[in-house]
């Protein structure tokens, strides 16, 4: 894939990613993921903010990581735990003001929020 | 400087945040409280959803439309439409033809006409301004050429690859120039700064297939891709 002749690849979250990005770095492509949304977000069986911080800590090891899902979002989630995630990559690695931008904007939509949590 | 970190960081630079692209599926759907049929087919919801993710979960690039059947199903394959999740293809039209017959019934290539394209471009000319204002790259998500070939010849695209690899060497090279279309349309007509080509049936395969059938068949939607100055990713 890092061969391909693209930019950029995502991986799902089966691959390790520590060892995507250093092919990726070999390749001098960036690399994309891959945040365990099955677990996390599907199942919710896995912590949200140990996921990210395992993102984190294996991407930020190579130039040209950016944060991703592991696959695709195809059925209902609890939107609050994507939240979470989002406000941990936040605290972890930008400003202080990008933090008080997201939040603002994510209780403008408590009202969702609180909607589908009652589902 | 969203749109630029998430681009630079594509490009395999380091930058000084780490950028955020979400594959978002179809979770827009559930954002604006409506089917997923019905998001996936209607021009305003779908660029309402792109910015609504967007809002919401401040992210540096948004798919405008994240649905790997859509190419399919302007070559005539059938969809099952689901509610709370992305179609299924349920008939294709390759799929019960003897491999003689296959050469000649290929359907013919779409164009930005054909199928959801209109709907797809009318939500792209919706959506760029509002993400543009934000700073936000518009992200096109095009069928790879195994998706493309796995959704129109069904499970014997596999036996065709032991048993008969000239015709598979032609469905993955009509294929990729279905990828090749649908990136450019991405690239060119409606302006995406990015264009991903999603091939995860293509991590199936083994390494010397993926070479030999998907590696040759990708390179069209690149060489558009770049010609138009955007950023291109591979998607498995």
């Amino acid at each position: 894939m890092a061969s391909s002749g693209a930019h950029s690849i995502a991986i799902d979250e089966c691959m390790a990613l520590g060892y995507v990005g250093e092919i990726a770095q070999d390749y001098h492509v960036g690399f994309l993921g891959n945040f365990h949304v099955t677990n996390a977000l599907f199942e919710e069986t896995e912590e949200v903010t140990a996921d990210v911080q395992r993102c984190i800590d294996e991407g930020t090891r190579f130039p040209g990581y950016v944060f991703g899902l592991g696959g695709p979002l195809t059925q209902h989630i609890n939107s609050s735990r994507l939240d979470t995630a989002v406000t941990t990559l936040f605290h972890q690695t930008r400003s202080t003001q990008s933090i008080s931008s997201f939040t603002e904007n994510h209780s403008s939509d408590e009202a969702i929020v609180q909607k589908e949590d009652e589902r | 400087m969203a749109k630029d970190h998430l681009i630079r960081a594509l490009r395999g630079e380091r930058v000084a945040q780490i950028p955020w692209l979400p594959h978002i599926g179809t979770h827009a759907a559930q954002l604006l409280d409506v089917s997923v049929s019905h998001y996936l087919q209607d021009a305003a919801l779908l660029a309402r959803g792109a910015v609504l993710c967007t809002d919401r979960y401040q992210c540096d690039g948004i798919p405008l439309l994240d649905d790997p059947s859509m190419e399919a199903m302007t070559l005539g394959c059938v969809p099952h439409w689901s509610e709370q999740g992305p179609p299924s293809i349920v008939s294709s039209p390759l799929s019960m033809l003897s491999t003689e017959q296959l050469s000649e019934y290929l359907p013919p290539l779409p164009d930005e006409t054909t199928g959801r394209w209109p709907t797809v471009i009318a939500a792209g000319a919706l959506a760029k301004p509002e993400l543009e204002r934000r700073n936000v790259a518009l992200v096109g998500v095009a069928a790879g050429p195994c998706t493309i070939a796995y959704q129109l010849r069904g499970m014997r695209l596999f036996a065709d690859l032991f048993r008969n690899p000239d015709l598979a060497s032609r469905l993955f090279a009509y294929a990729g120039q279905i990828s090749a279309i649908s990136a450019r349309i991405y690239a060119e007509v409606i302006g995406c700064d990015i264009v991903a080509i999603n091939d995860t049936p293509a991590t199936m395969l083994q390494p010397a297939y993926f070479r030999q059938y998907v590696l040759p068949n990708l390179q069209a939607a690149w060489q558009i891709i770049h010609a138009a100055g955007k950023t291109s990713s591979l998607w498995a």
